[in-house]
C-alpha cells in the first residue's frame, strides 16, 4: 500500500497514517472490505514503531473507518456505524475550529477560507471519479 | 517484580567530584522502543553500564525485566543484549569463531538468526575481527546482539559506521523482529532521525537527569512553537511554558501542552500570534538543552522537571 | 568457550615453549651424562648412575626446567582476563551472563593446565632420557617432584595473573610480576649473607623438590608444599575480588 510518513515532520506519525487512510477512502482508493497490511508488516515496511501502526489503525477502527477480524487482517469497513448526524458534525467541529483558528491567525477572510475548502472537497471528487474510472475499465 | 523492562530511581553515580548521573528516575515500559537521547556527557554512557552491571551506582536502584540491578546481574545479562559503543572484540578472532564464543553462554541463542543477519549486512565471516572495517564491525557486533534470544535489546549508537542502506535495514530488522516478538529496544543515539522513526518514547539526559521522558506521539501532538509579537508578552516560564527567545516586541515560546489555549490567552491580550509550529524531535531536544545550560549557568529560572511519563 | 578462548590466545606461544623445554631437557640432560662420563646407553657403575641422576635433576629440572616454568609462568600471567581492559574488550565480556569469578576461575585455569602439561613434558623428557642411558628408575620420586615445579610455577603465574587483573594491563602485569619475583629469587641471598637465615624463594623450593629425589638425607618439602600452594590459590581468590570491585 502507498502509504508513507515523515518521521521528522511534526506532526505524529499515528496521525499521518490515519490521515492518509481516510484520504485514500474518501478518494476511492481503498474500498470498503479492501484488506490493509497487517501492523507488523506496516510498521516493518516503513520502518516504524509497531505501537504507532497499533495506535493509527485502533483509532480508525474506533471511528469505524476500520474494522479488525480477529486472528486475520484489518479491513475497510464495509458498512460504517451509521451515525446520527448531530454526531459527524460533532465529530467534524474541532477540524472546523481548526481551519477558523489557522485561517484567522493567518489573516484570511471568512470567504476566502471556505473557499479553500470548498477547493479541497472538489479535488477529492475529482480524484474518487478517476478511482471509480479505472475500477470500471478494470471490470 | 514490577512490569517495566528498565526503571530506576534516583541513581547517582558520582567520579571524583563529578556526578556523572544526579539523581536519574526512567521508566522504560516493556515491548517498545525507547530512545535515550543527550548531549556527549550528559550521563547516557554512564547509565547505560550502570543497567549492565559494569559500574556501580553511587546511590538509588533500578531494575531491568525485573530483576534487582548489582544483585541479580547474571540474570539481567542472560536476557539482555548489548551493543557498547566501543564494538571492539577478539581482534584475532574471525566472526564466525566469534559466534562461536557467545553461543555458548546463551540459552536462547538462534543459529537460524545468525545465518539470516549475517546475509542481510552481509558479513564477511572468516576474516579476523582486526581486519573488518568500523562498518563491518558494527554489524558483527549487532548480529551477535541480535542472535541472543534477548528480552532486551540495548544499543549505544548501533548505526556508527554504517552505511544508509545498512541502517535501513537495522531499522526493519528492529521493528519486525525484535519489537514485533514482543521485546523492549533501548537505544542511545546522536542519529536524531532514526530514534524519531521508530521510537516510541524518548528519555532527554542531560547533566545526569531527566528532562523529558513521554511518548514520542505526545509530544509531537503537544509541543508546539509559539512566536507572537505584542508589547505585554508574559516574560515568565511556568513547568508548561518556556520563554526560548525574546527579540524586540517578538516572543518565542516552547509550550508542553495546551498550545491553543496559550495562543488564544495571548490574542486575548492583544498579542499577535504569528506562527504555531509543531517540532520535530531534533528542534525539542535543542531547545530544551539550550534551556538547561543556560539555567544551569545561572541566567533563567530552571525548568521544572520532567513533564510526563512514557508510561 | 571463555576456557577455549584462552587457550586459543595462548597456545601458539605456548606450544613453542613447550618444544622448547622438551628439547632443552633432553640435550641438558645427555650433556650432563657425557660430562659424568656416560659413555653409552646403560652403562656405568652404580656411583655414576646416581651421581648423574642427582646432577640431572638438580641442573636440569631443578634450574633449567623451574626457570623456564617460571618465565613461561610470568608470560602466561599477563595475557590473562586483565589484558582485557586495556584491550576494550571487557565490556563485551563482562557482560556475557556469568559472575565475574567465573572469568578469573577458567582463565586461571588454563594457565595452570598449560603449567602442568609443561611440567610434566620437562620431567619426562629428563626422565625418558636418563632410563634410557642408565636403566635406573626413580620413577614415583620424580612424580612427586612433578608438585613443587607445578605449585611453584603456578605461584608465580597467580601473581602475574593478579597483577594484570590490578593493572588492567598485561604488559604493567608483567613489570610488576617480574619485579615482585626478582625480589623473592634476590632477597634470600641478602638476608642469608647478613643474618644467615634462609628465606624461601619459589625457586628455592621447587629445587628442594628435585634435589630430594636422588638424595637418602634430603626430605620432601612438604612444609614447602603447603605454603607454596596456599599462596598460589591466594592470589587468583584476590584476582576474584578485584575483579568483582571494576568497573568499566
Amino acid at each position: 500500500m502507498l502509504l508513507h510518513v515523515n518521521p521528522s515532520s511534526g506532526v505524529p506519525t499515528y496521525l499521518q497514517i490515519e490521515t492518509q487512510v481516510k484520504h485514500y477512502i474518501a478518494a476511492g482508493v481503498l474500498a470498503p472490505g479492501d484488506a490493509l497490511p497487517s501492523v507488523r508488516k506496516l510498521a516493518a515496511d516503513l520502518r516504524i514503531s509497531i505501537n504507532t501502526v497499533a495506535r493509527a489503525y485502533q483509532n480508525l477502527e474506533r471511528d469505524g473507518i476500520l474494522r479488525t477480524v480477529p486472528g486475520s487482517h484489518t479491513f475497510v469497513a464495509e458498512n460504517p456505524r451509521s451515525l446520527l448526524k448531530s454526531e459527524r458534525v460533532r465529530r467534524l467541529r474541532p477540524y472546523a475550529r481548526q481551519i477558523a483558528v489557522e485561517g484567522t491567525q493567518l489573516r484570511l477572510d471568512p470567504l476566502e477560507i471556505v473557499e479553500l475548502v470548498q477547493q479541497e472537497l472538489e479535488a477529492l471528487e475529482e480524484v474518487h471519479e478517476r478511482s471509480g474510472d479505472l475500477d470500471r475499465k478494470a471490470r | 517484580m514490577n512490569d517495566l523492562a528498565i526503571w530506576t530511581e534516583k541513581l547517582v553515580k558520582v567520579y571524583s567530584d563529578v556526578r556523572a548521573v544526579d539523581g536519574l528516575s526512567m521508566n522504560v515500559p516493556r515491548g517498545v522502543t525507547y530512545g535515550f537521547l543527550g548531549r556527549n556527557g550528559a550521563g547516557k554512557t554512564s547509565t547505560i553500564k550502570i543497567l549492565l552491571g559494569l559500574m556501580r551506582p553511587t546511590a538509588g536502584r533500578g531494575t531491568v525485566l525485573g530483576f534487582s540491578i548489582g544483585r541479580d546481574q547474571v540474570a539481567i545479562l542472560e536476557r539482555t543484549a548489548f551493543v557498547s559503543e566501543s564494538k571492539t572484540l577478539y581482534g584475532d578472532l574471525s566472526p564466525r569463531e566469534l559466534v562461536r564464543f557467545t553461543r555458548g553462554f546463551y540459552p536462547k541463542w538462534s543459529d537460524q538468526a545468525v545465518t539470516k543477519y549475517s546475509h542481510l549486512f552481509e558479513i564477511p565471516m572468516d576474516r579476523p575481527f582486526s581486519n573488518l572495517s568500523q562498518g563491518n564491525r558494527t554489524k558483527v557486533y549487532l548480529m551477535l546482539a541480535l542472535s541472543q534470544g534477548a528480552d532486551l535489546l540495548v544499543l549505544d549508537e548501533p548505526t556508527m559506521g554504517l552505511d544508509p542502506l545498512v541502517v535501513d535495514e537495522f531499522l526493519r530488522v528492529l521493528v519486525e523482529d525484535v519489537v514485533g516478538e514482543g521485546h523492549t529496544v533501548f537505544v542511545s543515539s546522536h542519529q536524531l532521525a532514526d530514534v524519531e522513526q521508530i521510537a516510541d518514547c524518548v528519555g532527554l539526559i542531560d547533566h545526569g537527569r531527566l528532562l523529558l521522558e513521554a511518548r514520542l506521539d505526545d509530544i509531537k501532538s503537544q509541543f508546539r512553537l509559539i512566536t507572537a509579537a505584542g508589547n505585554a508578552l508574559p516574560q515568565t516560564q511556568s513547568a508548561e511554558i518556556l520563554l526560548v527567545a525574546s527579540e524586540g516586541s517578538f516572543c518565542k515560546y516552547l509550550v508542553r501542552k495546551d498550545a491553543d489555549a496559550f495562543a488564544a490567552e495571548l490574542s486575548r491580550q492583544g498579542a499577535t500570534i504569528a506562527e504555531v509550529s509543531p517540532l520535530g524531535l531534533r528542534e525539542i531536544f535543542l531547545e530544551l538543552v539550550r534551556k538547561e545550560e543556560a539555567c544551569t549557568s545561572g541566567n533563567v529560572g530552571g525548568i521544572a522537571g520532567p513533564i510526563t511519563s512514557c508510561v | 568457550m571463555y576456557f577455549w578462548k584462552c587457550w586459543r590466545d595462548s597456545r601458539t606461544h605456548y606450544i613453542l615453549r613447550l618444544i622448547a623445554v622438551f628439547v632443552l631437557c633432553l640435550l641438558v640432560t645427555i650433556i650432563i651424562a657425557k660430562v659424568e662420563g656416560l659413555t653409552g646407553a646403560k652403562k656405568g657403575s652404580a656411583g655414576l648412575v646416581l651421581r648423574t641422576w642427582s646432577v640431572a635433576t638438580e641442573g636440569v629440572l631443578g634450574i633449567c626446567a623451574s626457570l623456564f616454568t617460571l618465565f613461561t609462568a610470568l608470560t602466561l600471567g599477563a595475557s590473562g582476563v586483565g589484558e582485557e581492559f586495556k584491550e576494550r574488550t571487557a565490556d563485551f565480556l563482562l557482560t556475557q551472563p556469568r559472575r565475574r569469578r567465573y572469568w578469573i576461575w577458567t582463565g586461571w585455569s588454563v594457565g595452570v593446565c598449560e603449567l602442568a602439561v609443561m611440567v610434566f613434558l620437562a620431567v619426562g623428557a629428563t626422565f625418558g632420557t636418563l632410563t634410557y642411558l642408565t636403566g635406573y628408575v626413580y620413577t614415583w620420586r620424580l612424580l612427586a617432584a612433578t608438585l613443587p615445579l607445578i605449585v611453584g610455577g603456578v605461584a608465580v603465574y597467580g601473581l602475574t595473573y593478579l597483577m594484570t587483573v590490578v593493572a588492567g594491563n598485561g604488559r604493567q602485569g608483567l613489570s610488576y610480576g617480574m619485579g615482585i619475583l626478582l625480589i623473592n629469587l634476590l632477597l634470600p641471598f641478602a638476608v642469608y649473607y647478613y643474618s644467615k637465615v634462609n628465606f624461601p624463594s619459589v625457586l628455592g623450593f621447587m629445587l628442594d623438590g628435585c634435589k630430594w629425589v636422588t638424595s637418602a638425607t634430603e626430605a620432601f618439602p612438604i612444609g614447602g608444599l603447603v605454603v607454596w600452594t596456599v599462596i598460589a590459590l591466594v592470589f587468583p581468590v584476590a584476582a576474584q575480588l578485584v575483579l568483582e570491585r571494576a568497573e568499566v
